[in-house]
């Protein structure tokens, strides 16, 4: 088991410092960096430029500027905002309570919608209900997020004369105020995360229903729904609560345009403003805390499945 | 990706034009958009620019209703970027809000108005004397403790746009131009500063009516820690002398502010607060006016005057100048665009109707030139009108710029690339404006062919920026703030944005002359002789140009908008009806 966890740890850190190399590397290939920003459209002599590219510390070779990057990394030192000189971390501190907000409420939505109807759909398989409910999935993966947002937005306007607001509230000083501004944009996520999970959901209770227990259990006279419920769900549900796992993972750094639309400034709006302004300090912090988070919940999820399943600890050696 | 779609701009314009077309046989908002914008256009070509000593501060208020204190004016709008000191940065809303500008100008009317400074005589053409108004005061923070404005800040103020103050820093220092040919000013005494010139400069007052900065009180960066202290607006470092003090300053948020009630031009400002929040989404910005969660928005499509009018049908909708500059530059040292002939040929090819009709819509558009039509010195319309190279081409243009290609020896076609922004929406239309004249260069001249580099407006900028390594770049940019500065900032050989690499002796000249012509008349005429050489040099292809469309809620008033400034300009000049 210790072999099991130390290989995966090796494997983590790997993977983090590959990606870190990769984010390094590929935000500099692309033309245009915080000189640009600086200077706009004026034309800068190429004394002035040089004199501005050492004062950002874009003089440098580009793996010294790498190596001077991982080491900083390795010190917890995530650097300072080029133009603001706030420091990273505290930029993503702020920020990281509202992504995680919205990513929580949107995959608590995405359980409500998709679980139930995954779980009826299995059951009245080939009704017109389950095609009614399948046909909603497609659709729901089909729907892009952002125009869904946009169309919430200009229709709820024009009805209604009312918007989420985008003045933050938190949720510990006024909850109401903050679910005001929380819940649509969570239902638009939750709304588009739901399809695919729906369709999950009905897939593995299919799979599940099918097994001999569920047969034994009918056998021994138990009601549908006890059979369902506390037989058939609790096991399909298993795989299914990975994917929101993933989800939940995935949305901390997806959630870019629904937070735009919305106003909402989370970690999404922060990495868009610094890939426009090319910070890169910020846009290297943001996705090292990104690529962090995906590495911590991947390893916990092997670790896991290796605790639940002792056959998973022989086949990683 | 571009060649699949290469006569988008003008097919996307049908149906855009169907679109209006439709939202004007809809309502009659667009018809009273159509007829307002006519106003407007005819009030600013009224407008003069001769500055008007001892006149009081007015602001633009409908006359028939009495402004009131109290509201707080609410807008959304895209987060801060880059610098923000109120002295050098590329573009700040800060300034208008805690600060005042020098002179004021009526956004709409050009007019000049005394402000901070109150009286001025010019014993010469190359000597000004500026005089403070006595009992502007500095808000009641550290350093300045609310002492009043004296000379000294004034000079402070100059010197560090011109980047005087701070020989050592390596920033461009984007406001410099405002001041070229201006020595170094002195304060004499406590009201006085005395200003030298080498050249002189009849535009200047427009320099010192730049709304985009704010008079700070002197050593107020040293006080924060040295000359980079503001580059980050903080709460407490916004010490000025304007119509709002400043409460949280968040630049990932949005910013609050409330009155000045010790403001030295009482009874402004009317508004009790402000609140800007960040949101970067346009129609996210027109759902909430709809909500009466943002009062202004600015540079909205006809589309989303739709939206707005079917959600609030009292929306003000309002139309004027457009303070944007778009066009295709040419990178002036490099073949084929070294030679004039081939960038004349090329801008004779471009359908600037069509193609402003298609961006913003049949009845908004204007002539694009060398300097923006909200000038009142930029050639007539009516004049472009009829000049090859900005009517649609004719069969004489397309022969004209067949024969052209031939003497430059590319009459068998050359091949060229065009960096195109593919990242901003809207108006800009940067790829449409590439896939535009890719269309007409390779359907009118055979053997002719032009790549799309489609990449972002940074990378745009990183590049033309640069002697070389570009042929063709399509940009935008705000023009400044006086005409003749203008011309010189774009098109004089030393010009700090004068990107194609132009270098005209005869345009050069013609620049330094209007600097010094002080008779208005005379000095319109050399503008536009200095505009047909430009025309005859072509470093860009002007390409578009229209009305910019803003909506403001029912209840707002006061609002000074126009083509130079954005509203922000005159919020210290808006009031809410109750």
């Amino acid at each position: 088991m210790v072999q099991f966890i130390v290989r995966r740890l090796i494997l983590a850190i790997l993977s983090f410092f590959i990606a870190m190399a990769i984010v390094f590397f590929a935000i500099r290939l692309v033309p245009g960096d915080q000189l640009t920003t600086l200077t706009g459209e004026r034309v800068v002599g190429e004394a002035d430029r040089a004199a501005l590219k050492r004062q950002l510390g874009l003089d440098a070779p580009l793996h010294e500027q790498f190596v001077t990057f991982v080491w900083d990394l390795v010190r917890g030192d995530l650097g300072h905002g080029t133009f603001d000189k706030e420091p990273v971390i505290k930029k993503v501190q702020k920020r990281m309570g509202v992504t995680v907000e919205l990513a929580l409420l949107a995959a608590v939505t995405a359980s409500a919608i998709a679980i139930p109807f995954g779980v009826i759909s299995a059951v009245t398989r080939n009704s017109p209900l389950d095609y009614g409910v399948r046909f909603l999935g497609i659709l729901a993966l089909c729907v892009p997020s952002f125009w869904l947002a946009t169309l919430v937005l200009v229709y709820s306007s024009i009805w209604f004369a009312w918007v989420p607001t985008s003045q933050r509230t938190s949720l510990l000083h006024d909850p109401a105020a903050n679910l005001e501004q929380f819940i649509i944009p969570s239902l638009i996520l939750g709304a588009v995360l739901a399809g695919g999970l729906m369709r999950i959901t009905r897939s593995q209770m299919l799979e599940v229903l099918r097994e001999d227990y569920i047969r034994t259990a009918r056998s021994k006279g138990l009601r549908g729904r006890t059979v369902i419920i506390r037989h058939a769900v609790r096991n399909a549900l298993i795989p299914v609560v990975t994917v929101i796992g993933l989800q939940i993972t995935g949305l901390l750094s997806g959630t870019v345009i629904v937070e735009s639309i919305f106003g909402l400034q989370g970690l999404g709006t922060l990495i868009m403003t610094a890939l426009e302004q090319r910070d890169y300090p910020v846009i290297q912090g943001v996705n090292v805390i990104a690529v962090m988070i995906v590495i911590v919940v991947n390893l916990a999820v092997d670790l896991s499945y290796a605790v639940i399943d002792p056959r998973l600890r022989h086949l990683g050696r | 990706m571009f060649d699949r779609d290469r006569t988008g701009a003008l097919q996307r314009s049908v149906s855009r034009r169907r679109l209006v077309g439709r939202a004007l046989a809809g309502g009659a908002g667009l018809a009273a958009l159509a007829a307002v914008s006519c106003g407007r256009d005819t009030a600013t070509r009224a407008g003069g620019y001769t500055a008007a000593p001892g006149a009081a501060a007015t602001s633009t208020l409908p006359p028939a209703e009495a402004p009131h204190h109290g509201g707080i004016w609410r807008t959304t709008g895209n987060p801060p970027s880059g610098i923000q000191d109120p002295h050098y940065a590329v573009t700040t809303a800060l300034p208008q809000m805690f600060g005042d500008p020098l002179l004021q100008m009526g956004n709409a009317t050009r007019k000049l108005e005394p402000w901070v400074i109150e009286k001025w005589e010019q014993p010469d053409n190359l000597t000004l004397i500026l005089k403070v108004r006595p009992g502007v005061k500095f808000f009641n923070v550290p350093p300045a403790n609310g002492r009043v404005a004296e000379a000294r800040d004034v000079v402070y103020m100059i010197k560090s746009m011109t980047g005087a103050q701070y020989p050592d820093a390596k920033i461009p220092f984007p406001r410099k131009d405002l001041y070229m040919g201006a020595k170094d000013p002195v304060a004499v005494d406590k009201a006085t500063v005395r200003f030298d010139f080498t050249t002189p400069r009849s535009d200047i007052f427009f320099s010192l009516a730049e709304d985009r900065v704010a008079l700070i009180p002197e050593g107020l960066r040293e006080y924060f820690g040295g000359f980079d202290s503001l580059q980050v607006a903080r709460t407490e470092r916004l010490v000025g002398t304007g119509p709002f003090l400043p409460e949280r300053i968040d630049n990932d948020a949005g910013n609050t502010w409330k009155r000045n009630p010790d403001y030295w031009n009482q009874p402004l400002p009317y508004l009790d607060g402000a609140q800007s929040t960040v949101v970067r989404d346009i129609q996210a910005w027109v759902t909430a006016l709809i909500a009466g969660q943002n009062h202004y928005v600015e540079r909205v499509t006809p589309e989303l005057v739709t939206v707005a009018k079917r959600g609030l049908p009292d929306v003000q909708v309002v139309t004027h100048a457009s303070n944007s500059f778009r066009r295709v530059s040419f990178n002036t040292r490099v073949k084929p665009f070294d030679d004039v002939r081939v960038r004349r040929a090329l801008a004779l090819l471009f359908d600037k109707p069509a193609f402003s009709a298609a961006i913003f819509g049949r009845e908004y558009w204007k002539y694009p030139g060398p300097m923006p039509f909200l000038f009142p010195e930029a050639l007539p319309q009516e004049e472009l009108a009829k000049m090859p190279g900005f009517r649609s081409p004719t069969d004489a243009d397309i022969k004209e710029a067949r024969a052209l290609l031939d003497a430059a020896g590319y009459g068998t076609g050359f091949t060229a690339e065009i960096s195109a922004a593919v990242d901003i929406p809207g108006t800009p239309a940067f790829k449409q404006v590439a896939e535009h004249l890719k269309e007409q260069v390779e359907k009118y001249i055979p053997g002719a062919r032009l790549n799309i580099e489609g990449i972002t407006y940074t990378a745009v900028l990183a590049k033309i920026t640069k002697p070389g390594g570009w042929q063709m770049a399509t940009i935008s940019a705000f023009p400044e703030i006086s005409p003749v500065n203008n011309m010189a900032v774009f098109y004089h050989s030393k010009g700090s944005r004068n990107t194609s690499g132009l270098q005209d002796p005869k345009m050069d000249q013609l620049i330094m002359d209007a600097f010094a012509e002080f008779d208005e008349a005379k000095r319109t005429a050399i503008l536009r002789e200095a505009q047909k050489e430009a025309i005859a040099t072509m470093p860009d292809i002007w390409t578009h140009t229209g009305l910019s469309i803003s909506l403001l809620r029912p209840e707002v008033r006061g609002l000074d908008l126009g083509g130079t400034f954005d509203a922000i300009h005159s919020v210290r000049f808006a009031w809410l009806k109750a």
